[in-house]
């Protein structure tokens, strides 16, 4: 799993806060200790400066911006009709490639786990190249394919379908990469038992094999959704930015810049803001539950 | 489960189809292109001295970036895992944040801070540093859209190694800094490496956050995903853009070798 | 010991990083464009240059041309160019800029108001004009939907590509020349206002930031009309684009102001640039990149290759950019402002 799929559900899964000091430290730390005590207050003034200016601070003054015209003016902002537009086309295809990716990424994984092919190593290494590959090349090379000039007859751009394929083809990774170790994992001895007892590979599947793949595959949906939902590279040659059709938020945002509305833009800003991070945060506290309950079980 | 012979092939061809469809076709599409007037175009699109410097202000950039990233980054998860961290679970969303925010969330935040009418702006009539529309405000974009992967690739790897050996270093009267090079820094090198080469990726990658803050000078403040975008749309000049986008895609396909043998490495560990 | 060879392996490529980022590598595209720098190491100076989207191809010949002259030796250029509004607020936000050209005389008075440009820029023989241009309107190949003049663009389903008016110099024009054309000059501002109702409520759908936006948009397969200045006309149709353009009987006179930053690093030699372009010479380069030059004689010249509109409006016509600007695209005032929010939001 790479670092992309993140965020885990660090909560959950890390030990509890660990112990300041090992317990019981030798007698010999003694002297140090309150130089290394000193040096973990630098430690944690150097980290705590540092997330602030490079994420706090600007996330905070966006977000007093967004308020320069007092909560009317956010709430206009935010509620105009093609802002709302944007929202829609957003969340809409999202959810559209967020499904697209739960199917096809199991599907993937189970075949890149179960099947055997030669070439397979080769298929492995390439799930990986949308995180590679620099979002605006994402775009043009589907551009390239897909765009005026396409080799194969197909016009996708400047429609939704461009958008659908353009965010399928960056959030790709997602699904496949939470899902595969799931499955290498499995115990097939529990499905080997179940087919034994008469059970067929559809209800083998649905019985035994989905409830134990669903927390990776619903993890692996919502990171693509939310990676979705703020993506900008890759629709931006292809997606035509048209107003209520394929413009999306970022775009909207940008837009919104370009044109010398920076209040109205911070406004957005925090709204689609708010929607990544809720979908964030609604995955994490799942996750956190999911765990404990498995804790429980075992 | 067993699957028939024919289940197998079935799925086998739906994921194959899939994966080329979507991937494997594009790209060999755009390589045909790019290299279809011979590959002395592509060489000549690309030392074009647009080209050349735009290359050279990514890499730069990169090299800014990665060594900030890897300090500030290793001092991070060493804090998360080890040191009482103050609203714990507040710093952990604070670091993962970066990976929610939309690049050009980041670019418009970034501009309401550091840009002249922003909070930071009498910084820059203070001191003449430019930050917005200048290389500052292009490495502080970079460094947001990456602040996680150092991270999130360290921290786990100290929780997993516990503390038991930086103990017994300890208390064999190992200083500090000795324990940390002997002990940590061997521990974590891959999953640090690991981190690097992501931020590296990302770094180069980087499209919506720079060209929020970037002046857009050709030769100048032009990363190479700038110049991808500015030959497609100011230049009219498509060729020049695939060629520029080659160059990018080869650039990722190194990082995407560099992370499946590290990844390799690291789970082997 | 591994710990030191990955040490060194990242100072080795920290450090040929480093290296190669100060590698040469210049400013243009173009390698006609880089001048060597002087001979001796004389210091070479560098002019900024932000422009509105589309003057690139002329500036690709007039940069060179500059650095043959006596003036120009070792001058280098750094270029920028985007939607006219937004690169204007670009500098006016403090972006370094030698020398600007706009598409609209606004977008320099906000950088004289910023007191960066001289109120004296446009006193000059050419009002501070160096090329001009006219509105066109391109079609498709073969002119499919059959357009010839202003009305034939609300007739229903014909989707007219036309960037926004709050950051596109273009734009401004292209909503000029109709409305110029409708009321007679602004005298009946109600009927002009009442053709760009139409055509931005029912048949615009897009909003690209810039006339190259635009451009690219229309390229790419949106609309079936693109409004736009006749120089990227004949630029597209060069580059040989499946486009045709028409001149409708009732036009505008585009004009693109050039003023030189005077609180820039190099204002001296801007200033020198900005005199070159005015010259005979500068002025034929102009008109062969597709501008409409200002020099009489060097208009003469290419007379046929800009045909005159039966009746060419202009912006004096409507009583001046102040004016124009204050009752027509001011924002949240201008009565075209409030159209084009009104259909856009």
């Amino acid at each position: 799993m790479t670092a992309t799929t993140l965020p885990r559900g660090d909560s959950a899964t890390e030990p509890d806060p660990p112990h300041d000091e090992p317990a019981g430290a030798p007698p010999t730390r003694e002297g140090r200790r309150p130089a290394a005590t000193a040096g973990r207050a630098l430690g944690l003034g150097v980290v705590g400066l540092w997330l602030s200016v490079i994420v706090l601070l600007p996330l905070a003054a966006l977000t007093v911006r967004s308020f320069d015209e007092g909560v009317g003016g956010f709430w206009d902002a935010v509620t105009a009709p093609v802002a709302l537009a944007a929202l829609g086309v957003t969340l809409g295809v999202s959810a559209v490639v967020a499904l697209l990716n739960a199917v096809m990424g199991t599907l993937v994984a189970w075949v890149l786990v179960r099947d055997d092919f030669p070439g397979q190593r080769v298929v492995n290494a390439l799930i990986d190249l949308p995180f590679a590959l620099p979002t605006i090349v994402a775009s043009i090379v589907l551009l390239s394919l897909y765009g005026p000039n396409s080799p194969v007859g197909i016009h996708l751009n400047a429609t939704r379908w461009a958008l659908v394929v353009a965010l399928t083809f960056v959030t790709l990774p997602f699904v496949v990469r939470s899902v595969q170790p799931v499955l290498i994992e499995l115990d097939r001895e529990v499905e080997e038992a179940a087919a034994s007892l008469g059970a067929s590979n559809l209800t083998t599947f649905r019985r035994v094999v989905l409830p134990t793949l669903a927390p990776a595959v619903i993890s692996g949906t919502g990171l693509a959704f939310a990676r979705a939902v703020g993506e900008y590279g890759s629709v931006v040659l292809i997606g035509g930015n048209i107003p209520r059709e394929t413009q999306v938020v970022s775009q909207y945002i940008q837009q919104q810049i370009e044109i010398d509305r920076p209040a109205n833009a911070a406004a957005v800003s925090v709204a689609l803001l708010a929607v990544s991070f809720l979908t964030l945060f609604v995955l994490r506290v799942w996750a956190g539950r999911n765990q404990r309950k498995e804790a429980r079980s075992s | 489960m067993r699957t028939s012979r024919g289940t197998t092939l079935a799925l086998r061809s739906v994921a194959l189809v899939y994966l080329v469809g979507l991937l494997a076709v594009p790209i060999g599409v755009i390589l045909w292109r790019t290299f279809e007037p011979g590959v002395g175009a592509f060489v000549a699109s690309v030392q074009t001295p647009a080209a050349i410097s735009a290359l050279n202000l990514s890499l730069l950039i990169v090299a800014i970036v990665v060594p900030l990233n890897v300090l500030f980054g290793v001092v991070t998860a060493i804090a998360l895992a080890r040191w009482k961290v103050p609203f714990r679970g507040v710093v952990q969303a604070v670091v993962d944040l970066p990976f929610a925010v939309s690049p050009i969330v980041v670019g418009v935040s970034l501009i309401m801070l550091w840009g002249v009418t922003g909070w930071f702006g009498g910084l820059e009539s203070a001191t003449g540093v430019k930050v917005i529309f200048g290389l500052p405000g292009m490495v502080i974009a970079t460094i947001f859209v990456t602040l996680p992967f150092v991270v999130r690739e360290v921290e786990p790897v100290l929780h997993e190694i516990g503390t038991e050996q930086e103990q017994a270093a300890s208390t064999l009267g190992a200083s500090g800094w000795q324990t940390f090079w002997r002990i940590t820094v061997p521990a974590i090198r891959w999953g640090l490496t690991y981190g690097v080469v992501l931020t590296v990726a990302r770094a180069l990658g980087e499209f919506g956050a720079v060209i929020m803050v970037s002046s857009g000078f050709p030769g100048v403040s032009q990363t190479l995903t700038l110049l991808v975008h500015s030959r497609y749309i100011d230049d009219h000049n498509t060729y020049g853009a695939y060629a520029a986008a080659t160059l990018l895609m080869g650039l990722a396909l190194v990082t995407l070798l560099g992370m499946t043998l590290l990844d390799r490495k690291r789970s082997t560990r | 010991m591994s710990r030191n060879r990955l040490a060194l392996a990242a100072v080795a490529v920290s450090a040929s990083l480093v290296m190669s980022a100060c590698a040469g590598g210049g400013s243009s595209d173009v390698a006609g464009a880089e001048a060597a720098p002087a001979a001796g190491g004389a210091a070479t100076s560098t002019i900024d240059l932000y422009a509105y989207a589309v003057p690139k191809v002329g500036y690709d010949t007039l940069i060179p041309a500059f650095q043959a002259t006596a003036a120009g030796k070792g001058v280098q250029f750094q270029q920028s160019y985007g939607a006219s509004g937004d690169q204007s607020r670009k500098v006016a936000a403090g972006a370094e800029a030698d020398f600007v050209n706009f598409s609209v005389e606004p977008d320099v008075t906000r950088l004289v108001e910023a007191g960066l440009v001289d109120t004296g820029w446009n006193a000059g023989e050419h009002k501070g004009i160096p090329f001009g241009s006219v509105v066109t309107i391109v079609v498709r190949k073969g002119n499919p939907k059959g357009i010839k003049d202003w009305d034939d663009l609300l007739e229903p389903g014909v989707e007219v590509v036309t960037p926004n008016p709050f950051s596109s110099g273009s734009a401004k024009w292209n909503l000029l020349a109709p409305y110029a054309a409708k009321s007679d000059g602004g005298k009946d501002a109600k009927a002009g206002l009442d053709f760009i109702g139409k055509l931005v409520g029912d048949h615009v759908k897009i909003q690209p930031k810039s006339g190259r936006e635009a451009t690219e948009a229309f390229l790419q397969g949106s609309g079936d009309v693109l409004l736009s200045y006749e120089n990227e006309a004949l630029f597209i149709e060069r580059k040989g684009d499946p486009v045709e353009h028409v001149t409708p009987p009732q036009t505008f006179k585009i004009e693109n102001p050039a003023a030189v930053v005077t609180k820039g690093k190099n204002a001296e030699k801007a200033k020198a640039f900005n005199d070159f372009l005015y010259t005979p010479a500068a002025q034929k380069l102009w008109a062969e990149a597709g501008f409409r030059p200002v020099d009489a004689t060097v208009a003469k010249d290419f007379a046929a290759d800009f045909p005159a509109p039966q009746k060419l409006w202009t912006i004096d016509d409507l009583g001046g950019w102040k004016t124009v600007d204050g009752s027509l695209f001011t924002k949240d005032v201008g009565s075209i402002a409030k159209i084009y929010d009104a259909a856009t939001q």
